[in-house]
């Protein structure tokens, strides 16, 4: 081990005592393109030359070519006049790039570029070079700057904007590299009229209508890429769909003036800002079914009361449950006791705490509510709006009608379905045994063989408590319409929430988590023939499935508005609310995590206790209101004008009524005082 | 601090003096008596092997203590043999501060750099060549004393002079002022703790390095030498030296210029 020092020291020594050694630039052209416009007799070069290390000034690139009346000997770029503004550019410290504008009369050949490691030496590295020839024709797509105008958010100043137009270099990345196009723009006149085409979408070099009125804007000017105009258009100009003006360009001939076109954005709007719920406590209508002779637990009894703020309730009897007439009692105690609260005008619930230990009880109680509550689902406050039943042991109701306004607690667990509104027995989160020690956690809920196990254990204030329960519901006015779906629900359309459209209006959707489930109607969709034509529709599968459901019933999800007006542009739509079960329970309670020690044959019950709450039943009755501004948008006007995107971005070929249709709607625009070089790739 | 050696010169000089009388006294014939003591013996011992063993050790000789000296303050040029195609030297100012046995040198210099007619031929191909743009460099030397002594100078006109033979463990820091530009503080105080120059100061140096050169990334090196210096009575003294880059921090500075060679002469005044 001792030579490996030596040996390292040797090593170090022997490639330290040579010359330092000379190392390849390892130059290469990331870029080297030129176009050649005959319209405007002008070669344009680009050039991005990058290396390792070593290019500074002393490098330059060079250019050459060959026209039919001679050419030009390899000339370094930055000693050639040129025609256009070309600034120096700082690509970076170890790469040269730029652009250049030669005025050439005629089509040149064998244009190539090259770099001279030193303007002084005689090594140069030759650049493939990608060259194109546009030749003559229309200015829109034969010249190398395009000239559109764009308006601000309200719609009433213009700003005119160029863009670079060559046939393998962007706009922006002609701009990086120098080139600096100057334009004016001057005459602009307002009006109506279409004059992009699919071939010119930005309309340059179309003639503007003598029709227009003059905007008596003065002149704009600019070596950027865009400039506002310092005024806007006069008032009258607000139904105006677009404006023009005459814009001039230079290049190797002089100038060029051709017509510029600015249009309007699609004027939007949110369709419905809101769609309002009024929610409202229920009056809750108890009732505690039990035995009356023989009280076989008077501890689950006592649970059961406290969990449903039982405390006074008399204990309606169901001792003789099995004889005839049980099921028509019960009915007409239930119904009186609605009747009963009815006239306060508030929404009930009715409230039913089962203390019982016969399997046939659930099934004569589920009869009599049966009769009862779904009768008054669809009814307007004040009305019965359902059931809530907290029964001795776990249950599943039998009764189809019964399900979707009746909430009976607890329920059995349906494999998955851990829903709000099955109010299913959770396992046991916490049962643990730790020597002497063991811990549990009493749903707020249990069954009575839950409770009487943990009561072998623990004690009943261990059980935890409920301190509130609060029944909401939504206030259905008189004018409510409701539309049963059976299984999967209702629609309520509430009040008459109805807004009106025009034919050439277009709708945008924009799917959010805190829309709501929100559907929509209109006229045609309820029309008999129109129904029968979209049930063959479906038939045959011209119909996605999903939306077949829907049209059976009249109506349509939100989301297919956009595409159900552009194809029929009804001129109104009313607003609904689906909804599956008719109220929401808050359950506020103690819960309280309980734990025993046991020594020496000695129990001791200890717990720690804390606030919670619970909700069953439907959530969408949490809140009153459904935003939708932001998820249903409208156009009114100029539907099918370009867009801005929400990066600043124009799309002149995305229209509002087809690009938006289903996607979400917001612009940025243009604003005066930017710098000049907007996004626009 | 010198030993006390006035007890072993007595002893010396009392046992030369003592050989003559022991060859006159028996040149005479007259036998000692066999018997009798000789208070001296045992000190006795014989020439040879007195030449054989140090009996003491000599105060150095000195023309100029540089040691009882508290600044030395001095300049110093240099020319650096970089073994590349660019030319460099530098001149710049010293401070030292003699302690018991050696000294601490602190110096700050500026180097120039300029163009040969080999890297001026280089600039026009697509190679380049390792090398440092002009720069601060600042050095932190300790000075080690091997030998010394009293020398005598040619010509004769010069006084005798103390000459003390040096090895030299140098840190040489290099400062680019230009590479800082456009950084912040905090970026600024962050490369200034780098081993190698950071990409800004790379790209700011690209404006003053020579046509041909590629930036050396390296901030900092290690040098050893060897070197005198010459005191004269006066204080003013001569220092010429030779130091050698080694490249053992190259791993982490990621220097091109390997082995390369500074000499130098510094020429200042000891106080």
């Amino acid at each position: 081990m001792r030579g490996a020092p030596l040996a390292l020291a040797a090593l170090l020594l022997g490639t330290s005592c040579s010359k330092v050694p000379i190392s390849d630039v390892q130059a290469g052209f990331a870029l080297a393109d030129a176009s050649w416009f005959a319209e405007e007799e002008t070669l344009f070069l680009f050039y991005q030359v990058e290396a390792e290390q070593g290019l500074g000034e002393p490098s330059v690139v060079e250019v050459r070519y060959t026209t039919d009346q001679g050419g030009l000997d390899w000339t370094p770029i930055t000693e050639l006049p040129t025609v256009h503004t070309h600034l120096p550019v700082d690509c970076g410290p170890n790469t040269l790039c730029g652009s250049a504008s030669l005025a050439v009369p005629l089509e040149p050949r064998e244009v190539a570029l090259r770099l001279r490691y030193h303007r002084d030496g005689a090594l140069a590295l030759n650049a493939a070079t990608v060259f194109n020839a546009v030749g003559e024709g229309p200015a829109y797509t034969h010249r190398s700057l395009t000239l559109y105008g764009v308006f601000d958010e309200e719609n009433q100043r213009i700003q005119w904007r160029g863009r670079h137009r060559f046939p393998t270099i962007r706009n922006e990345q002609a701009e990086a590299l120098g080139l600096r196009r100057e334009f004016w723009v001057e005459g602009v006149r307002y009006g109506d009229a279409t004059l992009s085409t699919p071939r010119n979408p930005y309309g340059y070099d179309a003639a503007c209508p003598d029709a227009f009125s003059d905007a008596g804007l003065s002149s704009v000017h600019t070596d950027a890429r865009a400039v506002f105009h310092a005024q806007d258009l006069p008032l009258d100009a607000a139904d105006a769909s677009i404006a023009c003006g005459e814009a001039t360009v230079t290049d190797a001939l002089g100038t060029f003036t051709a017509g510029a076109v600015a249009r309007k954005n699609p004027e939007v709007r949110a369709a419905f800002p809101v769609l309002r719920s009024p929610i409202a406590e229920a009056r809750p209508i108890q009732f505690m079914l039990g035995p009356c002779d023989d009280e076989f637990s008077e501890e689950h009894e006592a649970m059961q009361r406290q969990r449903l703020q039982l405390g006074g309730v008399p204990t309606w009897c169901i001792d003789d449950w099995q004889t005839p007439g049980f099921v028509e009692a019960l009915e007409v105690a239930l119904s009186g006791a609605v009747e009963a609260a009815r006239p306060a005008g508030e929404d009930m619930v009715l409230v039913i705490g089962l203390h019982q230990d016969e399997p046939g009880v659930t099934a004569a109680v589920e009869e009599a509510l049966a009769r009862v509550v779904p009768a008054e689902r669809h009814r307007s406050t004040p009305r019965l709006v359902g059931a809530f039943v907290f029964d001795s042991a776990t249950h599943g109701i039998a009764l189809p009608e019964l399900s979707p306004v009746t909430l009976w607690c607890p329920a059995k667990s349906t494999g998955s379905d851990t829903s709000s509104q099955t109010c299913p027995t959770m396992p046991d989160l916490l049962n643990l045994d730790l020597g002497p020690f063991t811990f549990d956690l009493l749903p707020i809920l249990p069954s009575r063989t839950k409770y009487l196990e943990f009561l072998e254990t623990y004690s009943v204030s261990q059980g935890g408590e409920v301190t509130a329960l609060h029944y909401l519901a939504p206030e259905f006015a008189t004018t409510s319409e409701h539309i049963d779906l059976g299984e999967y629900g209702v629609v309520t359309f509430l009040n008459g929430e109805t807004f009106p459209a025009d034919a050439d209006d277009a709708f945008s959707y924009c799917e959010r988590g805190d829309t709501g489930p929100i559907v929509v109607r209109s006229r045609l969709m309820r029309d008999p023939e129109v129904q029968e034509a979209l049930s063959e529709a479906c038939w045959e599968g011209q119909v996605p499935d999903s939306l077949c459901g829907w049209l059976g019933a009249g109506m349509l999800p939100i989301s297919s508005l956009p595409d159900w007006h552009n194809i029929l542009r009804e001129d109104s739509y009313e607003l609904g609310l689906f909804w599956e079960f008719p109220f929401l329970l808050r359950m506020e309670y103690r819960m309280v995590i309980a734990g025993s020690a046991t020594a020496f044959g000695l129990t001791v019950p200890f717990g720690v206790g804390s606030p919670a709450e619970s909700y069953y039943g439907s959530a969408q009755w949490a809140q009153e209101s459904f935003s939708l501004d932001q998820a249903l948008s409208q156009c009114r006007r100029f539907c099918d004008h370009p867009t801005f995107d929400s990066a600043g971005v124009y799309h002149v070929l995305d229209p509002f009524r087809t690009t938006y249709a289903n996607a979400c709607y917001g612009p940025d625009y243009p604003v005066p005082g930017d710098s000049g070089f907007p996004v626009d790739p | 601090m010198t030993p006390d050696l006035r007890p072993r010169w007595w002893a010396l000089a009392a046992l030369l003096w003592a050989c003559p009388v022991q060859a006159e006294e028996g040149a005479e014939g007259e036998q000692p008596p066999a018997e009798e003591e000789d208070p001296l013996s045992p000190y006795r011992m014989s020439f040879a092997s007195l030449t054989e063993h140090a009996i003491g050790t000599a105060s150095q000789p000195v023309a100029f203590s540089w040691r009882r000296t508290h600044t030395h303050l001095a300049g110093s040029g240099s020319f650096l043999s970089e073994l590349n195609n660019f030319d460099s030297a530098r001149a710049g100012a010293m401070v030292r501060l003699p302690g018991r046995g050696s000294i601490v040198e602190i110096s700050t210099s500026y180097v120039w750099t300029w163009d040969t007619h080999s890297s001026r031929q280089l600039a026009l191909t697509p190679y380049r060549q390792f090398g440092r743009p002009s720069r601060l460099e600042l050095d932190l030397t300790l000075v080690q004393p091997l030998a010394e002594g009293v020398v005598t100078a040619v010509p004769g006109i010069f006084p005798a002079t103390q000459m003390v033979f040096n090895a030299y463990g140098s840190v040489r820091y290099l400062v680019y002022p230009s590479g800082f530009s456009g950084m912040n503080v905090k970026k600024s105080l962050a490369a200034l703790v780098s081993p190698t120059l950071t990409e800004a100061e790379r790209e700011n140096l690209e404006d003053h390095r020579l046509d041909a050169m590629e930036v050396d990334p390296a901030r900092y090196g290690l040098m050893l030498g060897l070197g005198d210096d010459l005191y004269f009575k006066q204080g003013l003294f001569v220092s010429p030296r030779v130091m050698v880059a080694l490249p053992v921090l190259a791993p982490a500075t990621e220097t091109g210029l390997l082995l390369w060679t500074d000499l130098s002469l510094a020429v200042g005044v000891a106080f």
